[in-house]
């Protein structure tokens, strides 16, 4: 039993029993002999002739058990560990390139397969699409206008279901810790597109779409565990939001998708007769295509449908057109693909660099061992067994070097995921280093490993080995393909540094651009705030007036405060609303067809709070008020734009009328422009934009910030506004304040983040090349040991031999900044794209670029010249 | 289809197992057996036999064991698996073939 358990579970039989196994046999034969009267030394001795070489018949037998290749693989593998060891200076650099630079490739790649290539996690992802409407102008008009949503979702055959939204801003007050909190409102139809079932209760039902029934509320996951602590019993109970109550019916799951979006609510979404309109758009819409519908047939239905309504409705629709598009792509739109595309871009020069250095190295060491490789072949060594041997070496440096790639990797992912805020990245997108990294880092590493080592290996055992035996070492002038080719992958990498320095630094510079952005007043001296303004309360513009007015009056009395005003949209944070625009008197167009301008409706003190300097005219005043002829100031562009060198004064404009709290517009408004101002700088990143100013009191806007100058420092202003505004209305919600350098801080927040990570990146690959230049140098100094000898024994000094090996680096150095210089001015249309207020052919940019690449380059280089420059003439001719 | 093996190694193969088809054996037994049945005309070379009884082995043709021989000594006894009396019955028809095709060839002048 025993004996049958060990027979099971052994599959060879030990060396040792095979002696055994033999010596019995001899013993056995030599009983035979001295049965047949041999003496017992001649009788052991004739046995043993008879058998043979038990060594050798002994060895065969272990070759029956144990594959013979797998032997001589380890007998490979362990020499190239030693001769790595041997030389662990050259080991560690080919490592450090090729962990570097695949680590950064594999980090990237899962950013690139988080993004695109991940399914969904979405059911059936595939068939959810983003529906649009498409100007007269064939422009993308991404928000919907309320009837023409529910003309689609009443005639439309393709779609399983369709849904959609729109953002709200709400002051959450039921809590311990109040707060104003982004939400949605959505069709009940939004869940089922995205199929979402929820944690807790129920989600929201299509019959709760009317007013009236629309006082229920779904809470993100988030939301629910931060402010009501994951109660449960919350189901069922009311929430205050803007000082309504809303019945909390359900809570979404934790992990959701949609959890990583902004909004922290769902709130049904309902039309009154007011947002029954076409004029206002504002709806974000989603569908899901039916299971036989191609997205083809959707998209010539849609358009047939859009059309139809076009017809019958001229004014709003004429030439307007609906777009169908894969809710994929919608989501990781061109400005997402174009990032990506420059991080791929950047991570491929990494890569190469990483590959060329390499190649170098090993070329350098191949070299360097070339006596040692042809001495071995031409004592009989097999070719095979070298180019084995010489490949499993760059195997067991790319293998390594692969693993620390992936721990590399891993902490680049994890840095970037604590560096960038969930909103970043498309909701869908979960970036990690997974399988599918491993793979790609690992099949990248052993692939660059393999192709090098063959490479070199080829080199190295080709060619003439009396030749080779000779001339290695000894003599001063080195192979000179093999210097040309390494010289050629170093200036390679310092060219490919030049372009990463050249993006990186004109990215930096133009970041700084739109940080120096000048909106015409001191940033840390303007406070913003956001004010929930409840619609039920001031439904009376005139009291609403009032009450802004006092808090106004309040302020200006508050020590250190400047100046106060409230607008529908802080400064550098756009106009608020766009609205089409007609000039009264000109050519009547329909509203489908007229030009959008910016619309902001503010306080009086506006202008002069922002330091806006009045062109023109008036500016808006406080006896404008409502019922009294309603009023514009327009801004310079504007002027321009639509009166060219008439005066603008007194003209009127017609721009529809806004319904505060309601998804809708309603008549023609007709503004006497009685003002120009300068323009206001609205957003960092645009020019400046036709628009117009028109009074609080003529035009409720549905949100409005506070804007306060100050002559002190900001933040300490915030608790005596906060206490100011309180008495006057202690149910005022306030959302947190922020200096317009705050605000601005956040708005390039990606911006930054997307340059540290370009600048680490470029770090990484000016640490690639010079490395790469280190390595050239500290070999070429080897090389030429005996030459720098006979030099020095000829009277040369050492400065002379550091100014021979500095001339040569620099001219490196040249010559890359020349190919980097001609590959940038190559992307430099895909480069301007990303540039703001900076050419991408800044001479500046490329003069510095140079600077730092041939310091670099310099420093690189100074340990092996110095090295050369100490050799000792009489060491250095008598060695080898 | 078992792979043919070459006429000469598939000699010592056959004998082996035919030897062991009437009992376990050990090695030396093997060899003696040889000799003795073909009347000291074969006489097995030892250095190729162990290398054959291995591979034979390893092929799972037959399986060694360690016994106590008739003198009380130790020895690893081999015997026939069911794979190896089917190989035996293959290589014994093949052999038949073989040996009465070159008795025909030799006849025929």
């Amino acid at each position: 039993m025993r004996n049958a358990f060990k027979h099971f579970f052994r599959r060879h039989v030990s060396d040792a029993e095979v002696r055994d196994e033999i010596e019995i046999h001899i013993a056995m034969r030599a009983e035979l002999n001295r049965q047949a009267g041999m003496s017992e030394d001649e009788a052991r001795l004739a046995a043993r002739r008879q058998f043979g070489n038990t060594a050798c018949i002994r060895e065969q037998i272990y070759d029956i058990y144990n594959f013979a290749f797998l032997d001589a693989i380890a007998r490979t593998l362990r020499s190239g560990v030693r001769t790595l060891l041997r030389t662990p200076g050259f080991a560690i650099l080919a490592i450090l390139i090729l962990s570097l630079s695949i680590g950064a490739a594999g980090a990237v790649f899962s950013f690139v397969d988080g993004v695109f290539f991940k399914p969904s996690p979405y059911r059936d992802p595939s068939r959810i699409v983003r529906v649009e409407e498409r100007r007269s102008s064939g422009e993308p008009n991404i928000v919907v206008a309320p009837l023409n949503f529910i003309d689609w979702k009443n005639e439309n055959t393709v779609f399983e279901t369709i849904a959609a939204r729109t953002f709200v801003r709400e002051a959450l007050s039921s809590v311990p810790e109040p707060a104003i909190i982004l939400g949605t409102r959505a069709t009940a139809s939004y869940f089922d597109v995205f199929g979402v079932a929820p944690a807790l209760g129920r989600l929201l039902l299509p019959e709760e779409e009317q007013p009236g029934k629309d006082n229920v509320v779904v809470l993100s996951h988030r939301l629910w565990s931060e402010q009501f602590g994951g109660d449960a019993s919350i189901i069922g109970r009311p929430i205050i939001l803007s000082e309504k109550p809303y019945i909390v019916v359900g809570v979404l799951p934790k992990g959701h998708p949609l959890e990583r979006d902004l909004p922290r609510f769902w709130r049904p979404l309902s039309f009154n007769s007011g947002e029954r309109t076409r004029g206002f758009h504002s709806l974000f819409v989603t569908a899901r295509l039916k299971p036989d519908v191609t997205l083809d047939q959707a998209r010539a239905e849609m358009e047939a449908l859009g059309a139809r309504i076009a017809r019958d409705n001229p004014e709003t629709n004429k030439g307007w057109g609906v777009i169908v598009d894969p809710y994929v792509d919608v989501m990781t739109g061109p400005h997402f693909r174009q990032a990506l595309c420059l991080w791929s871009t950047a991570v491929a020069i990494l890569l190469l660099m990483g590959l060329a250095n390499l190649a170098n190295l090993m070329l350098a060491r191949a070299t360097a061992r070339n006596r040692e490789v042809a001495t071995r072949m031409a004592l009989g060594a097999g070719r095979i067994t070298l180019v084995g041997q010489l490949v499993t070496e760059s195997l067991l440096v790319s293998v390594t070097g692969g693993l620390l790639a992936i721990v590399l990797a891993y902490a680049i992912v994890s840095v970037c995921r604590a560096m960038l805020p969930d909103a970043s990245l498309p909701r869908e997108t979960y970036v990690t280093i997974d399988l599918r990294a491993f793979v790609f880092m690992f099949v990248l590493s052993t692939i660059t490993g393999t192709v090098v080592g063959i490479a070199t290996a080829l080199r190295a055992t080709t060619g003439d080995l009396v030749q080779k035996i000779n001339r290695s070492g000894r003599t001063s002038s080195p192979d000179s393909v093999r210097h040309r080719l390494g010289t050629a992958l170093v200036i390679t990498a310092l060219a490919l540094s030049f372009v990463m320095l050249m993006i990186s630094g004109l990215l930096v510079r133009s970041f700084l651009q739109l940080v120096r952005v000048d909106p015409g007043f001191d940033e840390t001296k303007m406070l913003t705030v956001w004010l929930s303004i409840p619609q039920n309360k001031f439904s009376n513009p005139e009291d609403l007036g009032t009450y802004l007015d006092e808090i106004l009056q309040d302020l200006a009395g508050l020590p250190g405060v400047h100046n106060a005003a409230f607008t529908a949209a802080p400064p550098l944070g756009g106009w608020g609303y766009g609205m089409a625009v007609l000039v009264r008197g000109r050519p009547d167009v329909d509203t489908a067809s007229r030009p959008i301008v910016g619309f902001k409706t503010v306080s009086p003190s506006y202008f002069d709070t922002v330091n806006l300097r009045m062109l023109r005219g008036r500016p808006l005043s406080r006896q404008d008020s409502h019922g009294s002829q309603p009023v514009a100031v327009i801004s310079s562009t504007m002027a321009k734009k639509f009166f060219n060198d008439q005066d603008p004064i007194g003209q009127h404009v017609l721009v529809p009328e806004l319904v505060p709290g309601q998804l809708g517009v309603g008549r023609d408004i007709s503004w006497e422009i009685v003002g120009v101002v300068a323009d206001e700088r609205v957003s960092l990143f645009d020019p400046a934009e036709p628009g117009l100013y028109v009074p609080i009191q003529q035009s409720l806007p549905m949100y409005l910030n506070l804007v306060v100058q100050t002559n002190v420092p900001a933040a300490t202003l915030e608790p005596p506004i906060r206490k100011l505004i309180h008495q006057i209305n202690k149910d005022q919600a306030l959302d947190q304040m922020l200096t317009v350098d705050q605000s601005k801080r956040v708005t390039l927040t990606s911006n930054r983040q997307q340059i540290s990570l370009l600048t680490a990146f470029t770090c990484v690959a000016m640490l690639i090349g010079a490395i790469g230049i280190y390595a050239l140098i500290s070999f070429l100094v080897v090389q030429r040991n005996g030459e720098i000898g006979i030099r020095m024994a000829l009277g040369s000094t050492p400065a002379l031999i550091i100014k021979l090996v500095f001339t040569r680096v620099f001219s490196w150095a040249v010559i890359g900044a020349i190919m980097g210089s001609i590959a940038t001015l190559g992307l430099t249309r895909a480069l301007q794209a990303l540039l703001f207020g900076i050419s991408a052919h800044d001479p500046w940019m490329f003069l510095l670029a140079f600077s730092f690449l041939a310091i670099v380059s310099a420093l690189a280089a100074w340990l092996p010249a110095r090295r050369a420059a100490r050799i000792d003439p009489m060491v250095a001719l008598r060695a080898d | 289809m078992p792979k043919q093996p070459d006429t000469l190694q598939g000699t010592l193969d056959l004998l082996i197992l035919t030897t062991l088809d009437r009992e376990p054996n050990h090695g030396f037994g093997i060899t003696l057996h040889i000799q003795t049945a073909s009347e000291g005309v074969l006489s097995v070379e030892e250095g190729s036999l162990y290398p054959a009884l291995h591979r034979l082995e390893r092929g799972k043709l037959i399986k060694g064991e360690w016994n106590i021989t008739d003198n009380s000594r130790r020895a690893r006894y081999y015997h026939l698996t069911a794979a190896g009396r089917k190989r035996l019955m293959e290589a014994k028809q093949s052999w038949d073939v073989l040996t009465r095709s070159v008795a025909k060839v030799l006849k025929y002048t």
